[in-house]
């Protein structure tokens, strides 16, 4: 933890509110986002229990399902929302699904997405086909919100807690109500109030819902279904008593979701922020040619060769995502420039024509730095320069006022000495810099070292398709069939 | 696949790791598909590899060698130059590929006529032996160069992801490392690859002990850099397969002149160099990460040590202890930091020059080797121990860098705090099953609990 995060939380602690940990907007907002609450049966992650979804903020849908055990109304239900999202996947011009916090974005994306992914849709309870594509469409936006920089996918705790610091626990910081309570105090009231109240009285945005609302509402709207049975009319009277309960449990939720969007956008975004949007939409349109062709494929086990490949890119754009947010934001460069090895300060003298021996003479200006803040930075360490993005330089001398800097690449010819800073300039390097990576190749072969000894069991790809339904043509292996418990995934793709 | 190797127990310790090795290479002899070699700290586990990769070229012809680093790689071609002259294999031809950029040759190196450098392999057909670090072998072309067998140093450093590239290009594979090194890491969230059958975050060792049934595993039995008291110690905690000193105790010795002995930290300095180890303890209690008070006991403690006038008998080798072969190693980079700052404090306020010791990160340290060190317990002062400050590899690292003695500083308290921390993920050195980091702090605690000095901060 840096020592800038502690300050900052000190600050906001003593002072009842939270304080801006970064200057700049590091996500992309979408015109036209998709928001998504949704609770799930405790215990039971694949058993929606309500879900609202929507486009803007006065319009959400709403969905509820009276016995979430019962396979058939769980899909008509789930059937209103898969149509809307495969919809929006399919149509948006600028498409961003917006979550409450990581743990929906786990429950929706990772669980929802994997059991839906590759539901039957034929035999006794065939799933609508739009649920199975939708399946496909929530197992592409996981993996989006696991690819560092991806805008995407966002969680309006995620992107408060990015962008703020509250004087409370990162764990509590989780409960949105509480967190936006720091960041948007209501009326005469502190931070601390504020979350203490919303603790208190809003109930929980999902995925898990608060079990004395479960006992309330959920419990005695169930009961007045199953002794409906048959009965259309007390039906319909038990699926409105619930749809009032949760439209009253997810309302609050909903607003503090677009309220945090409102907020998001009072942040001027950050320079490198579009760039990072072209490769989401990059991967946007070869998902939505993919899922056109009907040829959304995952593994339920990825193949080494994959995961390996995934990990690597990943860590690269983590590395880069950093380096981006750090270089566009002085705020977080201050928190660099306090814990990193890092020069920040005023040039105070020049010398165009100083050379170093390691062997051969090279010439390598000096710059004599007076200090914004004391550095940490050593002789073997390069600095990137943050202003003039081609220079790199490394400390000589130092001591807590004053540091002597040469420059080692970037202006050591007389064609570049246009790039030495001049007496006067204030200037700051660090040791992030902008690396452009290639995105070529995909993850190849697995080799012999990591394939599995013996594969009785052949794990076939798990498929979804928005044309023909199967499609896979046969070879339909002995995986757990959907028709009775229904969790687990289906394995095979086609009708048998 | 229990390890072995291991041979009678009244044989000499240059018998039993003898026989490590010619087991080791009678199983290359008859082709065996992977070997793993479980080396402890100090047990030659450079010299294995040079001696296996000269001794297959006759039979495999070129033998690719993987590394971790350039400077790893670095070092085994000045190792095997070393070996040529004093006379094995004279007439050897070594390769050293390297990155396109930013890399030059070591100057010692460079003009040297048997070995070659160059970014691309195919400059490097003539040779016997081609030396580069795993990222390096993941650029050759798998398509147009194939090896039937290979060598990789560090195997339980090395991630699994970086030995993909190394399967396309090899067929078979001897696999020598530490088991008790740290384990490999991402700074992203783990849990998409935790759960995999084969993840990509495993060490290399491990993914060839899960997907290969049929690896032969040899443990070599002897550390000769340890001393004897030091030995069983780090054993006893952190491995799987017990391992011996090759030194007799009476072959290495710190000795200092008698004096007075009011400085707590004269005396640590005093019991470390007469049994090996010593904790030198400020009061209990939480403390930051950056435990300012902790960085300044370690700095003088260094000041004490240099000051001691220390003598060092090893072997033949007697000199005074040399201020670069003192290590200091922590957790954390921010705490080498704070003790560079606190040394340089200290030697300004007593008008002094700055002792030229190694400050590091156990990261940093894996793999060197030293006379004395200082460790900063991971632990010191946390309320908080997560899997970072309990990994028995990180602990195991800064407790085996030494050839004479270990000076561990810590605040007070942390083993009740360990009483009060769950253990974490299962780990044992050198096995996929076992005990944890746990025990292993425990044991090593329990062996420092006898040897302690209080200091004020």
């Amino acid at each position: 933890m840096s020592t800038m995060h502690l300050y900052q939380g000190a600050v906001a602690s003593a002072s009842g509110l939270a304080v801006p940990r970064a200057s700049r907007r590091h996500v992309h907002l979408s015109d036209d986002p998709m928001v998504i609450l949704g609770y799930h049966l405790a215990g039971e992650p694949a058993a929606p229990v309500a879900m609202m979804w929507g486009r803007s903020v006065t319009t959400p849908r709403l969905f509820v399902v009276p016995e979430p055990r019962e396979r058939a109304i769980r899909f008509e239900a789930l059937s209103a929302f898969a149509t809307d999202l495969v919809d929006y996947m399919t149509t948006a011009r600028d498409p961003q699904i917006v979550l409450a916090n990581a743990a929906s974005a786990s429950w929706l994306l990772k669980f929802v997405g994997r059991f839906t992914r590759y539901l039957r849709i034929d035999g006794p309870t065939p799933a609508p086909m739009s649920i199975r594509t939708a399946g496909g469409h929530l197992t592409f936006l996981h993996q989006e919100y696991e690819t560092p920089g991806s805008s995407t996918v966002l969680t309006a705790v995620d992107a408060l807690t990015m962008h703020f610091r509250t004087g409370q626990m990162p764990s509590e910081d989780q409960n949105l109500a509480a967190l936006l309570g720091w960041v948007r105090p209501g009326p005469g009231m502190t931070g601390l109030d504020s979350a203490m109240l919303a603790e208190r009285t809003d109930p929980p945005s999902g995925p898990l819902s608060d079990p004395e609302w479960d006992r309330r509402v959920l419990e005695s709207a169930g009961e007045l279904w199953r002794d409906a049975a048959g009965d259309g009319d007390l039906q319909r009277r038990a699926r409105r008593r619930l749809e009032d309960g949760a439209r009253d449990a997810l309302d609050p939720g909903w607003n503090q979701v677009w309220t945090t969007l409102g907020i998001m956008s009072g942040i001027p975004e950050a320079s490198r922020v579009a760039a990072r949007r072209i490769d989401d939409m990059r991967r946007m349109r070869d998902h939505r040619d993919r899922a056109a062709a009907g040829q959304m494929f995952f593994r339920i086990q990825p193949e080494a060769a994959s995961s390996a490949w995934v990990l690597q890119r990943h860590e690269r754009a983590a590395e880069q995502l950093r380096a981006e947010m750090v270089l566009d934001d002085p705020l977080l460069m201050a928190a660099v420039l306090t814990d990193e090895p890092a020069v920040s300060g005023t040039v105070i003298a020049v010398e165009p024509d100083h050379f170093e021996r390691n062997p051969r003479r090279h010439r390598r200006p000096l710059l004599r730095i007076r200090l914004d803040l004391p550095t940490y930075a050593t002789e073997s360490v390069d600095l990137h320069g943050v202003e003039t993005l081609e220079l790199v330089v490394q400390v000589r001398t130092t001591t807590d006022e004053i540091a002597e800097v040469v420059i080692i690449k970037g202006a050591n010819n007389r064609d570049s000495d246009h790039r030495i800073p001049s007496v006067g300039a204030h200037v700051v390097f660090s040791p992030y810099r902008v690396k452009e990576f290639r995105n070529g190749g995909g993850p190849g072969d697995t080799p012999w070292t990591h394939v599995l000894p013996q594969e009785d069991d052949p794990v076939e790809d798990g498929e979804v398709g928005t044309g023909a339904a199967g499609g896979s043509g046969g070879a339909a292996s002995a995986g757990p069939s959907v028709g009775s418990s229904d969790v687990g995934p289906n394995v095979s793709g086609a009708a048998s | 696949m229990a390890p072995v190797g291991h041979g009678s127990e009244d044989a000499s310790p240059s018998d039993l790791s003898r026989a490590a090795i010619e087991r080791i290479l009678s199983l290359l002899d008859a082709s065996t598909p992977v070997v793993l070699v479980d080396s402890p700290p100090g047990a030659g586990k450079s010299t294995l590899v040079r001696e296996m990769a000269r001794r297959q070229v006759p039979r495999r012809g070129q033998v690719p060698i993987v590394v971790q680093t350039n400077n790893q790689a670095d070092d085994m071609v000045a190792g095997l130059v070393d070996d040529m002259s004093a006379g094995l294999s004279i007439g050897l031809r070594i390769g050293r590929l390297h990155a396109w950029e930013n890399y030059s040759p070591p100057p010692g190196l460079r003009a040297h006529s048997q070995v070659t450098f160059s970014p691309k392999i195919s400059d490097l057909s003539h040779t016997h032996i081609v030396i580069a670090p795993a990222m390096k072998w993941a650029s050759v072309d798998d398509l147009n160069h194939q090896w039937q067998f290979g060598i990789i140093d560090e195997a339980y450093q090395m991630r699994s992801d970086a030995l993909q590239p190394i399967g396309r290009l090899m067929a078979s594979l001897l696999a020598v490392g530490d088991p008790g090194q740290i384990k490999p890491f991402t700074t992203l969230n783990e849990g998409q690859w935790r759960g995999l059958e084969v993840s990509p975050l495993e060490s290399a060792a491990a993914t060839l002990l899960t997907t290969r049934p049929d690896t032969v595993r040899v443990a070599l039995p002897v550390s000769w850099r340890l001393p004897s008291h030091s030995a069983d110690l780090i054993s006893r905690a952190f491995y799987a397969s017990p391992f011996v000193a090759g030194s007799a105790p009476e072959e290495r010795a710190l000795t200092m002149p008698m004096g007075a002995l009011d400085d707590p930290y004269d005396q640590a300095v005093r019991i470390a160099a007469d049994g090996g180890w010593a904790l030198v303890e400020l009061p209990g209690g939480p403390a930051p990460n950056l435990d300012l008070e902790v960085a300044d006991a370690v700095a003088a403690t260094v000041l004490a040590l240099v000051d001691a006038d220390i003598q060092i008998r090893d072997g033949a080798r007697a000199e005074p202890l040399q201020p670069l072969r003192v290590a200091v190693g922590t957790a954390h980079t921010a705490q080498v930091d704070a003790v560079r700052r606190a040394l340089r404090e200290q030697c300004i306020a007593a008008n002094r020059v700055v002792p030229a010791v190694v400050i590091s990160t156990a990261n940093r340290l894996q793999g060197r080797e030293f006379d004395v060190t200082i460790v900063w317990h991971p632990l010191s002062g946390r309320t908080d121990p997560g899997e970072f400050h309990l990994d028995p590899g990180r602990l195991c690292v800064l407790l085996s860098r030494h050839r004479h003695a270990c000076i561990v500083v810590s605040r007070a308290g942390f083993s009740e705090q360990l009483l009060l921390t769950p253990p974490p993920a299962e780990y044992w050195a050198g096995s996929t099953s076992g005990a944890d980091g746990w025990a292993a702090h425990r044991v090593v605690l329990d062996h420092l609990a006898g040897r302690r000095v209080e200091v004020e901060p």
